[in-house]
C-alpha cells in the first residue's frame, strides 16, 4: 500500500481531480445537489437557483479579480447586460435557449470593451474607472433599455419541446448544468497557459511582459471571460424570473459579487466563488430578514465581513479551508 | 478509473437523473395529475392545495362557530407586499397599517364563504422598499414557500411586471397601483379608477375653470407609476384644447432642492395649472416652491400625492392654490357613514389611534375589503379547488350580478371579464383658506377612453 497519493505520469500531475478526496468530495457534491429538489420543494428551489445563477457570476469575477489581479465593481451592471439581452430577444420571439448564450457572448463583447481602460490603469483607479462603467450602464438600463422599470419575459420563449424551464426542476437542472460546465471550464481555465499567464498578470505585469506574455491581450480576455460569465449567469436570471429590472444590477450587486470573491477567496475560481456565494447569498438574505428595518445594518455587516477578510485572512473561506485540511492530512502529526 | 471517464459518467448521470426528475417528479401534488414541467397553465390548473409542511394554509376540520352547516375552516394564505423603508414609504407605512388592521379585524369579526365555511386569512408581508426586482423575490416566496392564492400589493411597475405572471399561477392581485395596465389584466384588481380615468377628470374639472388652459406636467421620468397617466392626460388634453407647456421631472424622493429646481424650470411656461404625479413628499415640496416662488398656477396631485398630510409638509401657504385627486371621500369626513364606521373599528381593533387613521390606512383596509368579498361571492369547494380562480370569477361575478360595495366609501362595483375598471368618478379635493378639505364632484371625464388612451 502506498504511503501517500503519488504521481507517476504527467498526466496525472495535471488531472482535474488528483486526490481522491476530490473524487469523493465530487461526487458527494454531485448527489447532493442531483437530490436537492427533490427534498427540498419549490421555495428551496427558488433558492438553490439563485445561489448557482450568484455562483457563474462569482467565477466570472474571480477570473478577472483572483486570477488576473483587476480589480471590476462592473459585474452586476454585466450581468444585467445578458439578462437584458435575452429578455429583449425573448419579447422578439427567441426562445431562451437561444437566447442565453447569445446573452453571454454579447456580454463578453462589452465587457472586452469595458476592460480598456484596465491596458493604462491600475489598482483604485481601475477600481474608480469600472464603478464608472457600472454607472453609465445603470443609466442606459433606466433610461434606454428598461425604461419602465421591468420587462416582463413571454412565457412562450421560455417552453421548450412542452416543458417549461422557468421554474421547478426543469429550471433547476438547467441551471445546475450550466453551472457545472461553467464549472469545469473555470476549472480547466487556472490551469491552462491562458490561466498562468493571468496569475503571471496579476503577480507583475512587467515581468510578465518581460518573460514574453501579451499584457494587455492577457487582461482583455480575462475580462471577455469574467463578463461572459456575467452574462451567463444574467440570462439565467432571467430564465428563472417573471421579470427583471434595473433594481437587480446596481452597484449593490457589484459589490456583493466583491465580497463573494473575498470572502470565498481571490483566485479560487471554483470553491472560493462557491464558498463566497453560499456565504454572501445566505448571509445576504439572512441579514435582509434580521434587519428589514433598519437596510443599514446589513451594509454595515457586510462591509466588516469583508474588511474582516481582507485584513485577517486574504485567502478567504478556502484559505481555512486548506489549513484545516492539511492539519487532518497530516493529524496526528504536526508535520 | 481516470479523471476523464469519472467526469464523463457524472455527466451522464447527471443528463439520466435530471432528464427522468423533470419528466416524473411533480412535487407537491399527491395524487393530483399535474405536471410542473408541462406546460404553465396545465400546472396551475391542477397543482395541490398548499400543504402542511410547507405553507400556513390548511384546511382543517374545526369546532369553531359557524353559520350553516360547514363544520371546516379554511385558512387561507396571502402575500402582502408593501413598501416601509423606500421611496413610496410615505404613503407606504400607513397603508401597510391599513392592511395589517385590517386584516386582523376580518379574522377577528368572521369571513365566511357562500355556504358558511369561515375563512382566515393568514397573512405573509414583505417590505419589498420599491424595489421591482426584490417584488419579484417575494412574489416567488409568496408563490413556491406560502403557496398565497392572493396577494394584496403596491407599486405600479411591480405590479404590472408581475401581472402576467400572476395570471399565469392564477393568483388574485388587488393592488394598490391603479395603472391602467393593469385593467385589462385578468387577475388584477383594485377598488378604484385607474390613475388615467382619475387624471383625465381631473382634466375634466379643468375645462369647468377655464377654457384653453396651459398645463404643466410635474413627475418622475423614471418612475412607472409616476409617468403612468402622462399618456391619457396628453391625449385628454388635446382633445379637450388643454395645452401642455412644460414636461419636468420631480425626483419621487425628492429633497427641498430638487423640488425648488423642479419648480424654477416651470416659471418660465407660467402655467395655468400643474399637474403633480409623484407620492407625498415631493409633492408636497414642489407646492411649497409654487406658492413660495408666486405663481399664480393651481396644482392638482395624484391620488398618492394628496391627503391629509400636505399642508403640514406644504405649509399653509399653499391654501387655494391645490387640489387633489381621490376617488374616495377621506375618512375624517365620513366618519359615522358605512364603510368607514368598519375602517376605524379595525383601526381600533390593532390598538391604532383615530387620529392616526387617514386616506392611506383605508386605502390598504379598502384592498383587503375587497379580497373578503371575493371570498364571500365564492363557496368553500370553489375555494379550495380553485383558490386563485375562484376568487377572480367572484369578483367577476359583480359584471351581471350584485356590484360589489365597500360601504358607502365607494359606488357600486363592477368587474367585467377582460374590464376591471370599477367605476370612473373621483373628487376634486379642495385645500380651501379655512383650513378645510373641501370634496367637490364626484366628477368623470366624458366621451375618451383615458385608460385606453394608456394601455393601448
Amino acid at each position: 500500500m502506498p504511503a501517500g497519493v503519488f504521481k507517476e505520469t504527467y498526466l496525472a500531475d495535471m488531472a482535474l481531480l488528483r486526490y481522491p478526496i476530490h473524487k469523493a468530495a465530487l461526487i458527494a457534491g454531485l448527489a447532493i445537489a442531483l437530490l436537492f429538489p427533490v427534498l427540498a420543494g419549490s421555495y428551496g428551489i427558488d433558492q438553490a437557483v439563485a445561489l448557482l445563477v450568484f455562483f457563474i457570476g462569482a467565477m466570472g469575477l474571480n477570473i478577472v479579480t483572483g486570477l488576473a489581479g483587476q480589480i471590476s465593481l462592473a459585474q452586476g451592471a454585466l450581468m444585467g447586460i445578458g439578462a437584458y439581452t435575452v429578455a429583449h430577444l425573448a419579447l422578439h420571439g427567441v426562445n431562451v435557449l437561444v437566447a442565453i448564450p447569445l446573452g453571454a457572448i454579447m456580454t463578453a463583447a462589452v465587457g472586452f470593451v469595458l476592460g480598456l481602460p484596465s491596458f493604462r490603469l491600475k489598482g483604485y483607479y481601475l477600481a474608480m474607472a469600472s464603478i464608472a462603467v457600472q454607472a453609465i450602464l445603470e443609466y442606459m438600463f433606466k433610461t434606454w433599455i428598461d425604461p419602465h422599470q421591468g420587462i416582463s419575459i413571454p412565457y412562450n420563449t421560455k417552453i421548450i419541446t412542452g416543458i417549461y424551464l422557468g421554474k421547478g426542476l426543469a429550471l433547476y437542472y438547467l441551471v445546475l448544468g450550466a453551472t457545472l460546465a461553467a464549472a469545469l471550464f473555470a476549472a480547466n481555465i487556472g490551469r491552462s497557459g491562458i490561466g498562468r499567464a493571468m496569475k503571471a498578470v496579476r503577480d507583475n505585469d512587467v515581468s510578465a511582459s518581460v518573460v514574453g506574455i501579451n499584457v494587455t491581450r492577457t487582461k482583455a480576455l480575462a475580462f471577455a471571460l469574467g463578463s461572459l460569465y456575467a452574462g451567463l449567469a444574467g440570462g439565467l436570471y432571467a430564465l428563472a424570473n417573471p421579470s427583471i429590472g434595473w433594481g437587480a444590477f446596481t452597484l449593490d450587486t457589484s459589490i456583493e459579487y466583491l465580497a463573494m470573491v473575498l470572502v470565498g477567496g481571490p483566485g479560487r475560481l471554483v470553491w472560493g466563488s462557491l464558498l463566497g456565494a453560499l456565504t454572501i447569498h445566505t448571509g445576504w438574505s439572512l441579514l435582509a430578514g434580521a434587519f428589514a428595518a433598519n437596510a443599514a445594518i446589513k451594509y454595515m455587516v457586510l462591509g466588516g465581513l469583508i474588511a474582516i477578510f481582507v485584513v485577517l485572512e486574504p485567502d478567504g473561506l478556502i484559505g481555512i479551508l486548506r489549513r484545516a485540511k492539511e492539519y487532518f492530512r497530516l493529524w496526528p502529526f504536526r508535520y | 478509473m481516470s479523471s476523464r471517464t469519472l467526469l464523463i459518467s457524472i455527466a451522464v448521470a447527471i443528463i439520466v437523473i435530471a432528464g427522468l426528475a423533470t419528466v416524473f417528479y411533480h412535487p407537491g401534488s399527491g395524487k393530483s395529475t399535474s405536471s410542473q414541467t408541462s406546460t404553465p397553465v396545465a400546472s396551475q390548473t391542477t397543482s395541490a392545495l398548499p400543504s402542511s409542511k410547507s405553507a400556513p394554509a390548511t384546511t382543517r376540520t374545526s369546532t369553531a362557530p359557524s353559520p350553516g352547516s360547514a363544520s371546516k375552516e379554511i385558512h387561507l394564505p396571502i402575500g402582502v407586499l408593501v413598501d416601509e423603508s423606500g421611496p413610496t414609504s410615505d404613503v407606504g407605512r400607513d397603508y401597510a397599517k391599513g392592511v395589517m388592521a385590517a386584516i386582523k379585524y376580518f379574522n377577528k369579526k368572521g369571513i365566511y364563504t357562500k355556504d358558511g365555511v369561515r375563512v382566515y386569512l393568514d397573512a405573509v408581508e414583505r417590505d419589498y422598499a420599491y424595489n421591482p426586482s426584490r417584488a419579484v423575490e417575494f412574489y416567488k416566496e409568496f408563490r413556491d414557500k406560502y403557496h398565497v392564492v392572493a396577494i394584496v400589493g403596491w407599486g405600479t411597475a411591480d405590479t404590472e411586471k408581475l401581472a402576467n405572471q400572476t395570471a399565469h399561477d392564477k393568483i388574485l392581485y388587488i393592488s394598490a397601483s391603479y395603472s391602467a395596465e393593469l385593467v385589462h389584466k385578468p387577475y388584477n384588481f383594485f377598488p378604484a379608477p385607474d390613475y388615467s380615468t382619475q387624471a383625465c377628470a381631473a382634466l375634466t374639472w379643468i375645462t369647468t375653470k377655464m377654457k384653453k388652459a396651459k398645463l404643466a406636467l410635474l413627475y418622475d421620468h423614471e418612475i412607472a407609476y409616476s409617468k403612468s397617466p402622462i399618456p391619457a392626460i396628453k391625449s385628454y388634453a388635446k382633445k379637450e384644447g388643454i395645452r401642455i407647456v412644460a414636461d419636468v421631472n420631480l425626483p419621487l424622493a425628492a429633497t427641498g432642492a430638487d423640488a425648488e429646481r423642479a419648480v424654477t424650470e416651470l416659471l418660465g411656461s407660467k402655467p395655468d395649472f400643474i399637474w403633480c404625479g409623484n407620492t407625498i413628499t415631493s409633492c408636497a415640496l414642489a407646492a411649497k416652491y409654487v406658492a413660495a416662488y408666486g405663481l399664480k398656477s393651481i396644482m392638482i396631485v395624484n391620488v398618492w400625492g394628496f391627503d391629509e398630510r400636505f399642508p403640514r409638509i406644504a405649509g399653509r401657504d399653499i391654501a387655494g392654490k391645490v387640489v387633489g385627486v381621490s376617488p374616495w371621500i377621506w375618512p375624517e369626513y365620513a366618519k359615522d357613514r358605512p364603510g368607514y364606521r368598519e375602517v376605524y373599528e379595525a383601526a381600533r381593533i390593532s390598538g391604532i389611534p383615530q387620529k392616526q387613521v387617514n386616506l392611506r390606512f383605508m386605502q390598504g383596509f379598502m384592498n383587503v375589503w375587497l379580497l373578503v368579498k371575493a371570498i364571500e361571492r365564492t363557496t368553500s369547494k370553489e375555494l379550495l379547488i380553485k383558490k386563485g380562480e375562484a376568487l377572480k370569477e367572484a369578483l367577476e361575478s359583480s359584471c351581471h350580478g350584485d356590484p360589489i360595495r365597500l360601504g358607502d366609501i365607494t359606488p357600486p362595483m363592477r368587474f367585467c371579464p377582460g374590464n376591471h375598471l370599477p367605476f370612473k368618478t373621483v373628487y376634486i379635493v379642495m385645500y380651501g383658506k379655512d383650513d378645510k378639505f373641501h370634496f367637490l364632484g364626484p366628477i368623470e371625464p366624458k366621451g375618451f377612453d383615458c385608460a385606453a388612451a394608456t394601455s393601448g
